[in-house]
């Protein structure tokens, strides 16, 4: 493909180390954990030869530099807790989400697609309410309302009445406007590149009931962003000086005594946050276009760099602790590092590559809001399994069930979790399974157990018969020649696929329910398949064929479960994927569109929806006959959970992430706790909680 | 399309003439996928070991070891949360070009990325990455379609084909 062959081309030039006396010595330890090994020293052994003197352009002198010695916090800073974000813009929306400091727990509490346009939100001290701005016509303004978005109060509505900031005592609320000049237009201080050069914007503040509204100081320059110190005497913002230039400015908080406190010859200086004793601002420098973040310390007058030589950051944020500062790096991910400039790490993204900005760090103890009616939230829960090949996960007989391969062995775990809390609750060792080599999922609940498929260990295609009451294998089927791919068990019967032994066309066994012998088995013409199910009165076997020309092609096979013969095939003409998850009587599947069939007679139901228009990490059925959407984050066209009812009306959706791990190997609804699991390809299942 | 085989001398053990045949397409396809040649060195390593160790319960070494060897690489990945783009000095030991792909490919979903550097990179049929990846042939080429439809926004390249 063009230019991307080049490119690959070019990477194949790299010299690959000779890692074999690294391999074997590893075998010599046996299984274990990877350690620092002659790997590393061959890699930093070809890194030395061919080390280039050149730059590229990422290069933050901060990333690498050590880790700040522990301090402990000073006494009177409380904990760190959630770090608030807005993120996107004016074409997709602006939601506000959150986030805990270590990139987990990422919610949306206020959603994209809210009736209200929620900017530049700010939490009340005590954290009780937030305010905000309105930029949409007609609503120009600053707004107070609940965390969770409900007894909204307009306070102001001035066209460019913007970052609305608390004072510590909760009473007041500075902001910046530019209403002394009524013939103004809508225009953005600081935002030089659209018109926002001349915009004469002032600093005010307003009694928290929005009555009161009185302009601090009297400078003729631009000024705007004002944040309160945290002991309310003071005031510092961002002013406009020659041209572009901006500095950071003091004053006191009844508009007094105007002061530079932070400036370059070489850019500007703008956006101050404060450290939370007080004693110092952190503020984006740029300087010659590099972009940094810079602390000044307000009682010595030094200035120290935290981050430089970048292209964009902004928006630095101390922590509640004072030990850390989030900041905004390249526009669309959300940063934190050491408050000495060391330990940067990325702890959110924005998938859709618009923005994100208005970072609030919150104390521990504030209060959680509130999630916004009508749009679902994630609540997500990482279960480590403590294997590192979780494959297959199925609801079923009161618990969470998770097949994982143990990587070491051909053996590995079923994992029963309790669908509460996601605690492990039993660990079931298997002989073998099938997931760790060719990914099957192989599970299953049903007449009363849990069902494993398995093999892969020279014995052939076997089913364990699990007890839930014991948690042990009660009974081991052997099924036949080659290794298992799926499994699917229900009240009328036991399906078991099957790879075969040496290739060649997949095999379908039933299973007597009643005696367990192998009942009859279907050569199915896939040459690769990992999933059986059985809706409206058929077994169903979707699996891979080729084409006419010769390329790999989707196809589902209907069966007659009592004949055992094959009577349909469905391929799309286009090759066109198909994600497909069955109900009791609807096919769901992606082909243009989300589609639904009518299990029994083949007859299209449903479709295509508008929305999501394609698919996704994968399609979940909800056991009502409708189906859940998950997509995981990096796409940035469809990041979201979307449910749809049998009827085909898609009656929630989130806009918020549900992370990388929701892009897993398989996944199950459970309508009793409102979650999805999700298990990832690597250690991990994911619980969504969806409500 | 890879050129980069690991060249010594001779060996009986097939696991090694493995290594030897395809260690330097596994290494250079998992410093692609990682951006980082520890990470791809680490996963190499430890998935060959890992083969031996088994020995003759594989029966599909080759697609094995290579299934094995991503899933090592994206945990390690995982494990640091990815937070930023490939280091910075991993990079050098690349050429410009190929520090520029392997830049915007830890811009794609891993699953997109390994997709993507297994068939165009390593030259694996689509049937062939699924089986390596552990899923389907349609969810390859929906993850091959989109990886290089952001390859070619973020490069900048034409993609004609």
């Amino acid at each position: 493909m063009g230019d991307l062959k080049e490119r690959f081309d070019a990477l194949s030039k790299t010299s690959a180390p000779d890692l074999w006396d690294d391999i074997e010595e590893r075998e010599s330890r046996g299984p274990s954990a990877p350690a620092p090994s002659a790997a590393r020293r061959a890699a930093i052994a070809a890194l030395a030869l061919t080390l280039a003197g050149a730059a590229i352009g990422f290069t933050l002198r901060a990333f690498s530099g050590s880790p700040t010695p522990a301090v402990s916090p000073e006494p009177s800073l409380p904990a760190n807790g959630d770090i608030f974000f807005s993120i996107g813009g004016a074409e997709v929306g602006i939601a506000w989400q959150a986030v805990s400091p270590d990139g987990s727990d990422r919610r949306t509490l206020i959603p994209r697609n809210s009736e209200v346009h929620y900017d530049q939100v700010a939490w009340s001290p005590d954290g009780r309410r937030i305010a905000f701005v309105d930029y949409l016509v007609g609503h120009y303004g600053i707004y107070t309302a609940d965390p969770d978005g409900s007894h909204i109060e307009r306070l102001t509505n001035g066209i460019n009445d913007a970052r609305p900031s608390w004072s510590p005592d909760g009473r007041m609320i500075a902001f910046s406007s530019t209403r002394a000049d009524p013939s103004v237009g809508q225009c953005e201080p600081g935002d030089f590149g659209s018109g926002g050069l001349d915009c004469p914007s002032d600093i005010y503040v307003m009694n928290a009931d929005g009555s009161g509204v009185r302009r601090l100081g009297a400078d003729a320059r631009p000024e705007w962003g004002p944040v309160w110190s945290p002991d309310g005497s003071q005031i510092a913002f961002t002013r406009q000086d020659v041209g572009t230039r901006t500095d950071v400015v003091l004053m006191n908080a009844d508009g007094s005594d105007g002061r530079v406190v932070s400036s370059t010859p070489e850019g500007s200086n703008l956006r101050p946050s404060w450290s939370p004793d007080g004693s110092s601002l952190a503020y984006v420098s740029i300087r010659n276009e590099d972009w940094g973040i810079y602390v000044t310390d307000l009682m010595t007058g030094q200035e120290r760099e935290l981050v430089t030589n970048s292209s964009s950051v902004d928006d630095p944020v101390w922590s509640p602790d004072g030990q850390r500062i989030a900041f905004v790096s390249a526009y669309v991910d959300l940063m934190i590092m050491n408050a000495d400039g060391s330990d940067v790490r990325a702890i959110a993204h924005d998938p859709n590559n618009v923005g994100i900005d208005d970072i609030t760090w919150r104390p521990h103890s504030a209060t959680e809001p509130a999630v916004v009616k009508g749009e679902l939230a994630i609540d997500s829960q990482t279960i480590d399994t403590g294997l590192r090949f979780p494959e297959g996960v199925v609801v079923g007989e009161s618990a969470v069930w998770v097949a994982a391969g143990s990587g070491d062995a051909a053996g590995g775990d079923l994992i029963r979790l309790d669908p509460r809390t996601g605690d492990i609750d039993a660990r079931i060792a298997m002989p073998s399974l099938p997931g760790w080599e060719f990914g099957g999922a192989g599970i299953a609940t049903g007449q009363g157990s849990v069902w494993v498929a398995a093999g892969g260990t020279g014995g052939g295609t076997v089913l364990y018969r699990v007890d839930p009451q014991t948690n042990a294998i009660a009974e081991t089927i052997h099924v036949g020649e080659g290794n298992a791919a799926d499994v699917w068990v229900d009240d009328s019967g036991i399906w078991v696929l099957a790879f075969p032994q040496g290739g060649g066309s997949m095999n379908l066994y039933g299973i007597d329910p009643a005696t367990h012998d192998v009942a009859g088995v279907v050569e199915v013409p896939a040459t690769w398949s990992q999933n059986v199910f059985v809706a409206g009165g058929w077994v169903y076997v979707l699996g891979n064929t080729d084409d006419r020309n010769g390329a790999p092609a989707e196809t589902l096979f209907q069966i007659d479960p009592e004949s055992l013969d094959i009577i349909a095939q469905f391929q799309p003409a286009d090759g066109a994927a198909l994600f497909m998850s069955a109900s009791s009587d609807r096919l769901w599947f992606f082909h243009g569109g989300l589609r639904a069939l009518d299990a029994t007679t083949g007859a299209e139901l449903i479709g295509p929806l508008d929305a999501p228009e394609r698919c996704c990490s994968g399609l979940i059925a909800d056991g009502d006959g409708g189906v859940w959407v998950v997509s995981a984050s990096g796409r940035a066209d469809e990041t979201g959970v979307w449910h749809v009812d049998r009827d085909g009306h898609i009656d929630a959706s989130t806009s918020s992430d549900p992370g990388e791990d929701a892009e897993g190997v398989a996944g199950a609804y459970d309508p009793a706790t409102q979650s999805l699991w999700i298990a990832d390809s690597e250690d991990t299942v994911l619980r969504l909680g969806v409500r | 399309m890879w050129d980069a085989t690991v060249t010594t001398e001779s060996t009986t053990s097939p696991i090694e003439q493995l290594y030897r045949k395809q260690g330097g397409h596994l290494w250079l396809s998992l410093l692609a996928f990682s951006g980082d040649p520890e990470v791809a060195s680490d996963s190499v390593a430890e998935a060959f070991a890992q083969l031996l160790g088994r020995g003759d319960a594989v029966r599909s070494p080759e697609r094995w070891v290579w299934r094995a060897a991503f899933r090592i690489a994206a945990g390690t990945l995982k494990a640091r949360r990815r937070s930023l783009p490939a280091s910075p000095e991993g990079m050098y030991v690349m050429e410009e070009p190929a520090r520029d792909l392997v830049a915007a490919l830890a811009q794609l979903s891993p699953r997109q990325r390994a997709a993507v550097v297994l068939h165009h990179a390593a030259d694996y049929p689509i049937k062939e990455v699924a089986a390596i990846l552990g899923t389907s042939q349609a969810a390859v080429k929906v993850h091959l379609a989109r990886g290089r439809a952001r390859l070619r926004d973020l490069l900048g390249d034409d993609d004609d084909g």
